[in-house]
């Protein structure tokens, strides 16, 4: 079967995913030469560049400010050698702050390995277009990928694992797919933020402190999240100590989250299996659990129009963390609910086998 | 994004409409009451205004009545990014009646230098705001009459007028709100509209620059709301927009220094996250914030000052100011809300120890881009490289010689 890339198309319709054949490549980067040399041989004419990268291990940040860039990692194998990694190892104690920063659109990366960066592996500012397939972000730093201020992303088939803040973000953007990704072991797996219409599906989320997370929060480029779609999910034993960095907000997560929405509206958690994580399945909560006082900032504080349905529980809430008591609840459960927001509803097959905390007893069954 | 939507629907009404717009625009003559220079659709004729050097001359508005004088931008309406870096330029704040003719322009820049609009004819706007000075004043807080000490720093005035708000506290909406109120403040130019209107009514120059660049007659137009005006038209020719940063994000690998390149990268790092605050293309941000300033007097302490929490009810906004533009930063010295920090070294040290939490402060509502961050000397010296790189004074203006006032044109801040 062959596989026609196709950077220019919009995300959501790349429907593919593990192409057979690649296009020829523009130019090819053998280890031990620079990835950024071979983006600077793009003519100023060109509108598309195929870079193709063997495996090896590449010790420098590459940024990409043209349009239509695909970086094309070579993957002989499933060993960590087997690809081409990018490390940001300068001298001992020292590392790069990012892998890969991009502005130019259209761009497709896929088939590498992103580590030891202390800010980020993969960013996107402000830009539209983007592929991140079979990217796996090990100890990147703060975050895996973080595309921001962006349109039309797809996150596919990646893995992160060992990151201190979201292995997979997505904020202050338009359209996202994250699918088929396996984030373990960081603080939070997948981050959707600030962000309409995304769907995050097919993804296995454990051993970090919160699993999966819509949210929203103030002063920030958007005003509003909405339309997430979490579905077809694995979120099980999320219940890593939190070892954010202390001045983070996400360091304020109590650990045992399978996942959390806060503030997000019209999100839809369905179909997922929602297993083992010792605080909380589901949490339905305000900017108020964050805010001491959210009056007059520039974003509506509550979650409304959830939708929780269809889901599979079991074994959540069993050893909450001290922090959930410190919120003000008084016990783990497999859904909680702090009382803010309209029109969210439940819909779940369990029913009253359900644990619920807060006032989650309350959510009316979905129409 | 604005540009290209409007574009669009106005082609797509040209073209339901096609046959029976052609169709009227061979009745140039029917055209009774198009007023001046009606042009048929689809026609586009340079307006016949002559502006200033280096400002060209735009329509205002589709009916092609009114035109103005503007600063041409790196990216032209409709013209495709060399690079993911060049973004187009917001759209300016304007009050309606808002019109940049080369007479309001001018009589603008001769209101900006002459201190006839102080109570005590001391201290024009270009004390505290100069143009050998970034267009500020180079102290940590600005000087007014009577050697009277502001209560904050003098920003600068170079693309100012891309900002949403005014003033560190965005109390004013527009450069025309913003120009009214250090003339009347007590502490910096202390006049009264009224004593000012009756001192420029005296000057036979005023009273015809102000007649010719607002239709009035014997003087009859000098308002404050007109002197407003006329400085927000000057103030909307000093941009910097062609530094060697425009000119790398237009395609020019060469046009910034390697070190500012590696400083480029430093600056959008999700270490640093400078460019979550202070994002292309302004380098400013029209959100409020929280970084955690330390007061001048006590740098234990955190600065007590406000800022926008002043303005607002709650307590999300306490301590926040403005986000300023990052353009011309080099020249622009010392730097914060209250000037704080001498130089660019210090305010990076600042934010690499995590801002005012860093420093011990508590602060509930610290913004949460505001973290510790690993700054290596040299890594420090390519973010100074790169911020040295969003330079760019071509667009300084003349000084005037002389002023309608006679009085002298300050040559810096008051001593």
């Amino acid at each position: 079967m062959w596989c026609r890339l196709l950077p220019r198309a919009f995300a959501l319709v790349l429907l593919t995913s593990g192409c057979d054949s690649s296009p020829q490549p523009n130019v090819v980067v053998h280890s031990g030469e620079s990835i950024q040399a071979a983006l600077a041989l793009m003519p100023p004419a060109a509108d598309s560049w195929i870079v193709k990268v063997e495996a090896g291990v590449y010790n420098e940040t590459v940024s990409v400010d043209r349009s239509g860039i695909t970086l094309l990692g070579e993957v002989k194998g499933d060993g960590p050698a087997d690809r081409a990694v990018l490390d940001g190892t300068v001298e001992a104690g020292r590392l790069l702050k990012d892998a890969v920063i991009v502005s130019g659109a259209n761009f497709t990366m896929q088939g590498f390995t992103v580590r030891n960066y202390s800010g980020n592996g993969v960013t996107t500012s402000k830009t539209r277009n983007i592929v991140l397939r079979d990217i796996i972000a090990d100890r990147s730093g703060r975050y895996g990928v973080y595309p921001v201020e962006s349109e039309d992303i797809l996150v596919e088939n990646c893995v992160a694992t060992g990151i201190s803040d979201a292995g997979i973000y997505v904020g202050q953007s338009r359209r996202a797919v994250v699918r088929g990704c396996k984030v373990y072991g960081n603080v939070a797996g997948i981050e959707i933020e600030n962000t309409v219409d995304a769907l995050v599906e097919n993804n296995e989320a454990w051993d970090n402190t919160s699993g999966l997370l819509a949210f929203v929060l103030p002063n920030n480029p958007s005003k509003v999240g909405n339309n997430c779609t979490m579905r077809n999910n694995n979120v099980h034993d999320n219940n890593r100590v939190n070892w954010g960095d202390p001045t983070a907000i996400v360091s304020k997560i109590p650990a045992g989250i399978g996942v959390a929405v806060m503030a997000a509206d019209t999100t839809v958690i369905e179909n997922n299996r929602i297993t083992g994580n010792r605080s909380v399945g589901v949490a339905v909560i305000g900017l108020a659990q964050l805010l001491p006082d959210p009056t007059g900032i520039d974003v509506e504080p509550d979650p409304d129009g959830t939708v929780l349905r269809k889901n599979t529980y079991q074994g959540n809430g069993k050893d909450p963390d001290p922090g959930l008591k410190g919120a003000g609840f008084n016990g783990g459960g497999d859904i909680l609910w702090d009382g803010h927001g309209k029109l969210n509803c439940i819909d779940e097959p369990q029913g009253d086998d359900l644990a619920k905390v807060g006032v989650a007893g309350a959510l009316p069954a979905c129409k | 994004m604005k540009t290209s939507a409007a574009r669009s629907s106005f082609s797509s009404l040209a073209s339901f409409a096609g046959p029976l717009l052609w169709g009227l625009a061979g009745g140039l003559a029917l055209c009774a009451a198009c007023g001046e220079a009606s042009v048929p659709p689809g026609q586009v004729t340079e307006p016949s205004l002559k502006c200033p050097t280096g400002l060209k001359a735009v329509w205002l508005d589709e009916g092609q009545g009114t035109a103005e004088c503007q600063v041409p931008l790196p990216l032209g309406a409709g013209e495709v990014p060399r690079t993911g870096l060049q973004m187009a330029f917001p759209a300016m704040v304007r009050p309606p009646g808002s019109q940049s003719t080369p007479e309001r322009i001018e009589l603008g820049r001769l209101l900006f230098f002459d201190p006839v609009l102080s109570g005590d004819n001391t201290v024009a706007c270009a004390s505290c705001h100069h143009p050998d000075h970034g267009f500020t004043d180079n102290r940590a807080v600005a000087v007014g009459i009577r050697g009277q000490q502001g209560t904050r720093s003098a920003p600068t005035i170079w693309n100012a007028a891309f900002y949403r708000e005014q003033f560190w506290d965005g109390r004013a909406a527009t450069l025309e709100d913003q120009a009214k109120g250090p003339i009347q403040n007590p502490l910096e130019m202390g006049e009264d509209p009224a004593r000012l209107i009756a001192e420029l009514q005296e000057i036979p120059e005023y009273k015809s620059r102000f007649d010719a660049a607002f239709a009035g007659s014997a003087g009859s137009a000098i308002t404050l709301d007109n002197i407003a005006a006329a400085i927000a038209a000057f103030e909307r020719t000093l941009l910097a927009v062609n530094t060697p940063f425009d000119r790398y994000a237009a395609g020019d690998s060469a046009a910034m220094p390697p070190a500012a390149v590696r400083g480029l990268n430093l600056f959008r790092s999700v270490s640093t996250r400078c460019f979550e605050c202070h994002g292309t293309p302004t380098f400013a941000n029209p959100d409020f914030k929280v970084i955690g300033v330390p007061s001048q007097q006590n740098p234990a302490e955190l600065d007590p000052d406000l800022g926008r929490g002043a303005l607002l009810t709650g307590k999300a906004y306490l301590h926040s100011f403005k986000i300023p533009t990052l353009r011309n930063i080099a020249k622009t010295a010392p730097y914060m809300h209250n000037g704080v920090f001498k130089t660019l070294d210090e305010v990076l040290d600042f934010y690499a120890k995590g801002g005012g939490l860093g420093l011990g402060y508590h602060l509930d509502n610290i913004d949460d881009k505001i973290r510790k961050f690993d700054l290596a000397a040299s890594e420090k010296a390519d973010l100074i490289a790169f911020l040295n790189a969003l330079t760019d004074e071509s667009r300084l203006p003349e000084i005037p010689t002389r002023v309608p006032s006679g009085l002298p044109v300050p040559t810096g801040p008051l001593p």
